[in-house]
């Protein structure tokens, strides 16, 4: 995503901030801390761009990397203890290609696990995953099913597909 | 607490509703669970990442991991073209709207070679292939490409066109009534296609025309499809039968073609669009003499569909040609006064199926075509009516001639008796009537002068009167004001008649046109009338006439409307009317605004005429299958409202309208006063 007028921030903080605060989770940092690295990133990216230091906005990658950055940085602090916190780049680190092929092959498992589920299961999965602003809520109305089984439906699936990816991994 | 594993899971997918606070804290201080946690937000990121390079069925929405979808079969991506969604699917395969490597969006026809492994299917798409590539024509969907993937069983052939957005005329018959310009405009279309078609050489035959073959565009052009059957003359000589049953003439199901086969099934389609009914039905010569148009289109669809050869129009230009001929297009070129009232008409065709339908008249000079309507209980042709009408106001005119007035009003009397027996006499009276109305036309009489007005010298301007105090507004009665007596219906015209056992219904019409009034007549009021007027005023001609038969009306000055009932029945209404008012009843939503309405209408199924009003206002309907009828209406310019509620009145009918949905539901009106009091009881207790 691009952004180039600063009152769209709102917009984006709203559209990609749970996605930045999973980034920060993603690390094993606690929820209450993590919310905070993922504020301090949007704040630290809106400071930048109010003073001209970024021309442009890829959202949400930018956001998460230095929300990534900023977590990291916190759990160094406890080996380290001075540390220069600065924004990162603005621009994509230089693609790794193992890495990239390592992503593809980890999507494709995942993929692949879920063409083993439900029918139900993979509809959940579009309706939450592959839809603008897709909830469980409204995949249990689309498909006609009470909330409480779409989350149900949903924690099953996660735990097949974390199942199958665990048994992949040496 | 002590969350689990999908407390933690549906946090990380933000799905989780029980106490966030208490759950976050839970986390902070467990090892193990921010391990979980961390976990879950991974595998949440990798969800997400695999949603967005997932490619999903563009018809059922599942999963697709290969070329094809599991659960139905659509393919994604045949040969570059990304398929967005399948516009039909049938045994034979499929068609998909696509979008090719420029993002221009085509139509992608596939055929299922493991369903249909026939060599005939094959031959038919290589045929249309060849075909689009040869042709070249606005009307005719402009090839793209052909090509084929898989192998053996998994083969499949698939043919890009030019995607025509339209609707395809039988679909498109389930919501629409056709007038008989819309089908003159129609067989002009076609027509044309058909000539250039027929002007290639070697000739090309489409052999399956009909009406899921034509497609209407937005801007009304038509477009021909599916070019699987088409045939070029003299390839061969076989009796192979291709084509679709109803469509094509006899010698077709021989596999015998020519330059009269496409145009035969071009008669087939319009009688199929004009009945709504399958050709197969309607397709002998008594049945096609009672489809309710224009004499001259009638002409010109038997000759198309006639059953032997020599008796059709050659080729597709002679058709073109004798549609011009036989004048079946003057509708086409009618001046635009009409075409409103030309439309509501021609729904009304389509929609009385076996009753008669006129042409309401606004004063103009145009001449008008004439609808040689087939006699329906003895009912006068739609032409007398209108001379009556304009007879009527010729006969008031003292500056014009008295000899003059009565060369038109003489015949009066003859034209007016109701003594049709047959078809013939139909048509030879509606031919008498007609002479004499271009007659009546023709002789240009001056504007018309009344009689009160002759002789009086003009009245001087009179002196500004002083403003009057404002009046107190009178509450809304429902949107729909009722004058029962005293009255101001008209009285200042006078008309002059003469009718001898003409039906009721009739008279009405006639006094309703002379009057320029609107009238709403159940079908079950009958009554043969015998009426010598001269000079009387519309409104007592009106109450003698009513009054001599135990019927009355009531009328409402909104839309000029006057809805005629047994006098008993009028009671009954005004007293229950009286009884709502004295409960404080008022209705619970108004209907919506519409657009004024135009109809004439004589011995018209209630239903159909319930549901064309409701799809001019662009409302759902929701009609019981017990409320039957029929009824004689003749409108002009009437508010929608007051045309609804006119109607349903007229038959003991109500209605409820739920504004959010749009939806009218129709219902006997003491059904809805028993709803109501139901209602009112469970709000008492």
């Amino acid at each position: 995503m691009s952004i180039r007028e600063p009152d769209r921030w709102d917009e984006a903080i709203r559209r990609f901030d749970h996605r930045v605060y999973l980034s920060v989770l993603a690390l094993g940092i606690p929820p209450e801390r993590a919310r905070e690295i993922s504020q301090a990133a949007w704040t630290r990216l809106m400071e930048k761009h109010a003073a001209g230091g970024l021309a442009e906005l890829e959202l949400p990658g930018l956001a998460i990397r230095q929300a990534r950055f900023l977590g990291l940085n916190e759990l160094a602090r406890g080996k380290t203890e001075k540390r220069v916190l600065a924004a990162v780049p603005d621009r994509e680190p230089a693609p790794d290609p193992e890495r990239e092929l390592a992503g593809k092959l980890q999507l494709d498992r995942v993929l692949a696990a879920l063409e083993t589920c439900s029918p139900t299961a993979r509809r959940v999965f579009r309706l939450i995953y592959a839809t603008p602003n897709g909830t469980a809520a409204s995949a249990a109305r689309e498909l006609g099913l009470s909330l409480q089984r779409v989350r149900q439906i949903l924690c099953e699936t996660r735990a097949h597909i974390r199942k199958t990816l665990e048994e992949v991994q040496p | 607490m002590k969350p689990t594993r999908d407390d933690i899971a549906l946090y990380a997918s933000g799905s989780y509703d029980g106490d966030v606070a208490a759950l976050e804290a839970a986390i902070a201080c467990d090892e193990t669970l921010r391990a979980q946690l961390a976990e879950e937000a991974q595998l949440e990121e990798l969800l997400r990442d695999a949603a967005a390079s997932a490619t999903f069925c563009p018809a059922c929405a599942d999963l697709v991991r290969e070329e094809r979808c599991r659960s139905c079969g659509t393919a994604v991506s045949p040969g570059g073209y990304a398929v967005e969604r399948v516009l039909v699917a049938n045994a034979h395969g499929r068609m998909y709207v696509a979008r090719d490597a420029d993002g221009k969006q085509v139509a992608l026809k596939e055929l299922a070679f493991v369903q249909s492994p026939g060599a005939d299917a094959v031959a038919a798409f290589e045929r249309e292939a060849k075909f689009l590539r040869a042709l070249a024509h606005p009307a005719i969907p402009r090839f793209c490409a052909s090509f084929e993937e898989g192998e053996g069983v998994n083969t499949r052939y698939y043919l890009a066109q030019e995607l025509v957005t339209g609707e395809a005329l039988d679909a498109r018959l389930e919501q629409h009534f056709y007038a008989e310009t819309e089908i003159v405009e129609l067989a002009t279309q076609v027509l044309t296609v058909l000539v250039y078609l027929q002007g290639l050489s070697p000739m090309v035959i489409h052999r399956d025309i009909k009406p899921a073959n034509l497609l209407r565009r937005a801007d009304g052009s038509i477009a021909l499809v599916d070019f699987g059957a088409a045939h070029v003359q003299g390839t061969t000589a076989g009796s192979t039968s291709i084509g679709t049953f109803g469509y094509m003439p006899i010698e077709q199901l021989a596999g015998q073609v020519d330059a009269t086969t496409d145009p035969y099934a071009l008669g087939a389609t319009l009688v199929h669009l004009l009945t709504r009914q399958e050709p197969w039905r309607v397709m002998n010569a008594e049945l096609i003499g009672t489809i309710n148009v224009s004499l001259p289109l009638r002409r010109f669809l038997e000759k198309l569909v006639a059953p032997r050869r020599e008796d059709r129009f050659p080729n597709a230009a002679a058709a073109l040609a004798g549609l011009e001929e036989r004048g079946a297009i003057r509708a086409k070129r009618a001046p635009p006064i009409w075409r409103p009232v030309a439309i509501a008409v021609a729904a009304a065709v389509a929609l009385a199926g076996a009753g008669t339908v006129g042409f309401a008249l606004r004063g103009s000079s145009e001449k008008m075509p004439m609808t040689a309507s087939v006699p329906s209980s003895g009912l006068l042709p739609d032409a007398c009516i209108m001379y009556a009408a304009e007879t009527a106001n010729v006969s008031r005119c003292m500056n014009v001639p008295a000899e003059t007035r009565q060369r038109f009003t003489a015949p009066l009397s003859s034209l007016m008796q109701a003594n049709i027996r047959s078809e013939g006499e139909f048509e030879e009276r509606s031919s008498a009537c007609t002479s004499m109305l271009d007659e009546l036309r023709a002789a240009a009489l001056p504007p018309c002068v009344p009689d009160m007005e002759v002789g009086v010298p003009p009245t001087p301007p009179t002196p500004p009167t002083p403003p009057t105090p404002p009046t107190p507004p009178t509450p809304p009665t429902m949107g729909y004001r009722i004058v029962t007596a005293p009255h101001a219906f008209l009285n200042a015209k006078k008309i002059s008649t003469d009718f001898k056992a003409a039906p009721i219904a009739d008279v009405l019409r006639f006094f309703a046109k002379a009057c320029d009034a609107n009238v709403v007549l159940p079908d079950y009021i009958k009554a043969t009338i015998t009426l010598t007027l001269d000079q009387v005023p519309c409104d007592q001609a009106v109450e003698v006439l009513l009054e001599a038969h135990g019927l009355w009306y009531r009328y409402i000055p909104e839309g000029k409307l006057l809805e005629v009932l047994p006098r008993k029945e009028l009671d009954q209404i005004d007293s229950m009317d009286d009884e709502r008012e004295r409960q404080g009843y008022v209705d619970p939503a108004d209907l919506p605004d519409g657009p004024r309405v135009d109809l004439d209408m004589k011995d018209a199924p209630l239903q159909d005429v319930l549901h064309m009003l409701a799809a001019q206002a662009k409302i759902n309907l929701v009609v019981p299958e017990s409320i039957r009828g029929k009824l004689t209406v003749t409108l002009t310019k009437v508010p929608w409202t007051v045309a609804v509620k006119g109607i349903l009145e007229s038959h003991g009918l109500w209605f409820r309208y739920r504004a959010n949905g749009k939806v009218l539901r129709i219902a006997a009106r003491k059904e809805l006063d028993q709803e109501d009091a139901a209602a009112r009881e469970r709000e008492r207790r």
